[in-house]
C-alpha cells in the first residue's frame, strides 16, 4: 500500500504557494533555494488556499503543500489552557509556521485546521517586533514550536536558529521550543541559552511506530536530546501525550527505563507529563478524518469542552508515570 | 465514476468514439453520454452554462469518495513559446471578472505540464492583452465553484489543451476534435489509475448491525445524548473486534419499561463494551 501511495501521490512540497506580498521576501528566496524541483504558484492571501472548507486533511498529508506568507495580525496568542505553563505568569504562544511534517494519529491539529498544507510565516522579523512589544510591560515565557514543530524544518527555515538569535538580546524572555524530530544538530553550533529549552516529546517506540507516523524513533531523538544535553542546553522532557493503549504500563516503564540510562536524569531541567487531550470540537473533527482510529474512537469523557480519559484513567496513568519517572528525577522538577 | 465535462461536442467526440460512450436519452436540458465508468456532459459554452450543467449532473444522484470530475477543453494562450496541442493541467483557475482565484489540490502524479488559467466571460481575441493567467478559456472557473460543492478540491481536474494563439479564425471543428483526440486515452488511463487510488476501502457497521443497534436503542428507550454514546461505544469495540453482534444480540430481547429501566441495562452495557 505504500508503494502505491508512493507512485500515485506527488511527493511533499511538490507546489509552494506564495502570497504575492511575501515573493520578494528574503525568507521566501531562501526557502525556495530547497525546492528547485516545486511548481510556484502565486496566491493572493494564504487563507484562500488554507481555509478553503472542501479539504481532505487525510489525503492532503500524503502529499502537502508549502504555502510561504505574510503574517498580519494575531501575531502571538495567550497560552491555552489545557497547556502546562510551568509556573510562567505570562504564558503566550506564536506560530512562524502552521501545521507539520509528521502525521501523528492523534495531533489536535487535524482538528484544529481544514487543511494539512504547511503554512511559512516568512515575515519572522514582524513577529519579533511584537514580542519586543510585550517584553516592555512584562518578561514573557513564549512558546515556539506548539502548532508546528519548527526543529524538525530547521534545514529549510533556519526559525529554531533565529529565535535563538532573538533570546540572547532578550533576558526577561524564556523561550520553549518543542519537538519531535533527531534534529540537534541543525543547530548544535549555537551556544546555549539561559533563556531557552529545547523540549522534547519523548514517547515509547510502539507508539512511535504505531501513530507518530514520519516521527524519528525513541533511541534517535534520545542521540539528539542526549547531544543537547552535553552541550549545555536547558532540556525539557514531555511523556505527554500519554496514550492508553493495551500495555501502556509496560511500554512507558520502558520508555523511561531506557530513556534514563541514555540520558544523564540530573542533566534534565524539568519534565511534563500529561495524558492525551483535545478540545471536544476538534475531537469531532479528527474522528471524521480517521474514522478507523481505535485510539480517536475511545469513549472519552468531557468536561468543560475538553476530551480526555475519566478521571481514574487519567489519575492511573500519571501517577505510574510520575512514580517511575521519580525515581530518576527529583520530584521538584516533574510538572503534572 | 469519471465525470468528464466538455463544453461543446466536438470536444466531446474523442471520449464518445473511443470509449463507446451511448446517449443517455433521459436528459431532456443537456447532452449526456455514458458508459458503466465514464459519465460525460456537454455544458454548452461559458462559465454560467458550465456551472449549471455540472450542478445538474453531480445531483443527479450521489457521489462518492473515490469519484472525480474532469473538464476537458481546448484553451488559448498568449504565448506562443507553448506549442500548440499542449496538454495543461491547471493548478490556479482565475476569474477574470471577479479576479477571484480557485485551487484545485493536485495531490496525484500526473504527466501533464501545469499552469494556471484565466476563465473570461466572452471569447478573447486579442492576443495584446494583459493576462493573468497562463492559458484562457471561458468556463473553469464556474465549473470549479460548482463542483466542489459536491467534491472536494482533490477530486476536480481542468485539463487544457492549447489550440489557439488568441486568432480562433482559422479554428475548425474539426481541428478541435484532433487536437484532444490523442489527449483522450492517456487522459482516461490517468484518471482510472486516480480513482483507483481514492477507492474507499472503509469499514463500517453491516446492515445487520445498524439494525440491531436502532432495536437496542428502541428496547431500551435510549436517549438521544445517550445513542451517541451508545454508537462511540460500539465503535470503539467493533475497531477492536470487528463485530458488535454478539453483545447486542443480549439487549434485542429487552424490553424497557421505563427510562430509568433503559439507564441501568445501558450502564451495564457501557462497561462490557469498554
Amino acid at each position: 500500500m505504500k508503494n502505491l501511495d508512493k507512485s500515485l501521490y506527488s511527493p511533499s512540497f511538490s507546489h509552494v504557494y506564495i502570497e504575492k506580498q511575501a515573493m520578494n521576501h528574503p525568507n521566501t528566496k531562501k526557502i525556495l533555494n530547497h525546492f528547485s524541483n516545486a511548481q510556484i504558484i502565486e496566491i493572493n492571501h494564504y487563507k484562500d488556499i488554507f481555509s478553503r472548507s472542501h479539504q481532505h486533511y487525510g489525503l492532503q498529508k500524503k502529499s502537502p503543500k508549502l504555502i510561504l506568507a505574510l503574517k498580519k495580525d494575531h501575531l502571538i496568542y495567550k497560552g491555552a489552557e489545557v497547556c502546562e505553563d510551568f509556573g510562567h505568569p505570562y504564558f503566550y504562544y506564536t506560530s512562524t509556521m502552521m501545521n507539520c511534517i509528521y502525521d501523528c494519529e492523534y495531533c489536535y491539529l487535524q482538528g484544529m485546521y481544514t487543511s494539512a498544507n504547511v503554512v511559512v510565516f516568512v515575515n519572522i522579523e514582524e513577529i519579533f517586533g511584537e514580542v519586543e512589544k510585550l517584553l516592555k510591560k512584562h518578561p514573557i515565557y513564549l512558546c515556539i514550536s506548539y502548532d508546528t514543530d519548527i526543529l524538525a524544518f530547521e534545514n529549510v527555515i533556519g526559525y529554531g536558529r533565529e529565535w535563538m538569535a532573538f533570546a540572547q538580546k532578550h533576558q526577561n524572555l524564556t523561550i520553549e521550543l518543542r519537538t519531535k524530530s533527531a534534529n540537534f544538530k541543525a543547530i548544535q553550533d549555537i551556544e546555549p541559552l539561559e533563556n531557552m529549552i529545547l523540549a522534547w516529546t519523548v514517547s515509547p517506540d510502539p507508539i512511535i511506530k504505531k501513530y507518530e507516523n514520519k516521527t524519528p524513533f525513541l533511541k534517535d531523538r534520545l542521540i539528539s536530546i542526549k547531544g543537547a544535553l552535553d552541550r549545555g542546553w536547558k532540556v525539557r522532557l514531555c511523556f505527554d501525550p500519554l496514550l492508553s493503549i493495551e500495555e501502556w504500563q509496560k511500554h512507558y516503564k520502558e520508555m523511561i527505563k531506557y530513556t534514563f540510562s541514555q540520558v544523564a536524569a540530573e542533566k534534565i531541567y524539568d519534565i511534563s507529563i500529561g495524558v492525551f487531550r483535545v478540545s471536544k470540537d476538534y475531537l469531532k473533527r479528527m474522528r471524521k478524518q480517521r474514522g478507523e482510529s481505535l485510539l480517536l474512537s475511545y469513549p472519552f469523557e468531557t468536561q468543560n469542552g475538553i476530551s480526555s480519559y475519566d478521571v481514574q484513567q487519567t489519575q492511573k496513568m500519571i501517577n505510574h508515570v510520575y512514580q517511575w519517572t521519580a525515581n530518576y528525577v527529583s520530584k521538584e522538577k516533574i510538572y503534572i | 465514476m469519471i465525470f468528464l465535462c466538455t463544453a461543446m461536442y466536438n470536444e466531446a467526440y474523442p471520449f464518445i468514439k473511443q470509449f463507446n460512450l451511448r446517449k443517455d436519452t433521459s436528459h431532456q436540458k443537456f447532452q449526456v453520454f455514458k458508459s458503466e465508468e465514464i459519465t460525460l456532459i456537454i455544458t454548452g459554452v461559458g462559465k454560467l452554462k458550465g456551472a449549471i450543467a455540472v450542478t445538474y449532473l453531480l445531483s443527479n444522484g450521489t457521489v462518492n469518495a473515490s469519484d472525480l470530475l474532469i473538464n476537458i477543453g481546448v484553451c488559448g494562450t498568449n504565448n506562443t513559446n507553448i506549442p500548440l496541442g499542449t496538454t495543461f493541467l491547471c493548478n490556479k483557475i482565475i476569474d477574470h471578472e471577479t479576479q477571484r482565484a480557485f485551487y484545485p489540490d493536485i495531490l496525484f502524479t500526473h504527466p501533464f505540464k501545469e499552469a494556471s488559467v484565466e476563465t473570461f466571460s466572452t471569447l478573447v481575441k486579442d492576443n495584446n492583452m494583459d493576462l493573468e493567467g497562463d492559458l484562457v478559456d471561458m468556463e473553469a472557473s464556474g465549473i470549479y465553484q460548482s463542483s466542489t460543492l459536491f467534491l472536494k478540491a482533490h477530486q476536480v481536474f481542468f485539463i487544457k489543451i492549447v489550440s489557439d494563439y488568441l486568432y480562433t479564425d482559422n479554428i475548425s471543428k474539426d481541428s478541435i476534435s484532433k487536437s484532444i483526440e490523442d489527449q483522450a486515452i492517456p487522459i482516461l488511463s490517468w484518471s482510472h489509475k486516480v480513482e483507483s487510488g481514492l477507492l474507499n476501502n472503509k469499514k463500517e457497521f453491516t446492515e445487520k448491525e445498524k439494525e440491531m443497534l436502532n432495536q437496542v436503542v428502541k428496547n431500551l428507550k435510549l436517549s438521544s445524548t445517550m445513542e451517541h454514546q451508545l454508537k462511540q461505544l460500539l465503535k470503539f469495540y467493533w475497531l477492536q473486534y470487528g463485530t458488535v453482534e454478539e453483545i447486542l444480540k443480549q439487549y434485542m430481547d429487552i424490553e424497557c419499561q421505563s427510562k430509568k429501566e433503559g439507564k441501568k441495562h445501558f450502564e451495564e452495557l457501557r462497561q462490557k463494551l469498554i
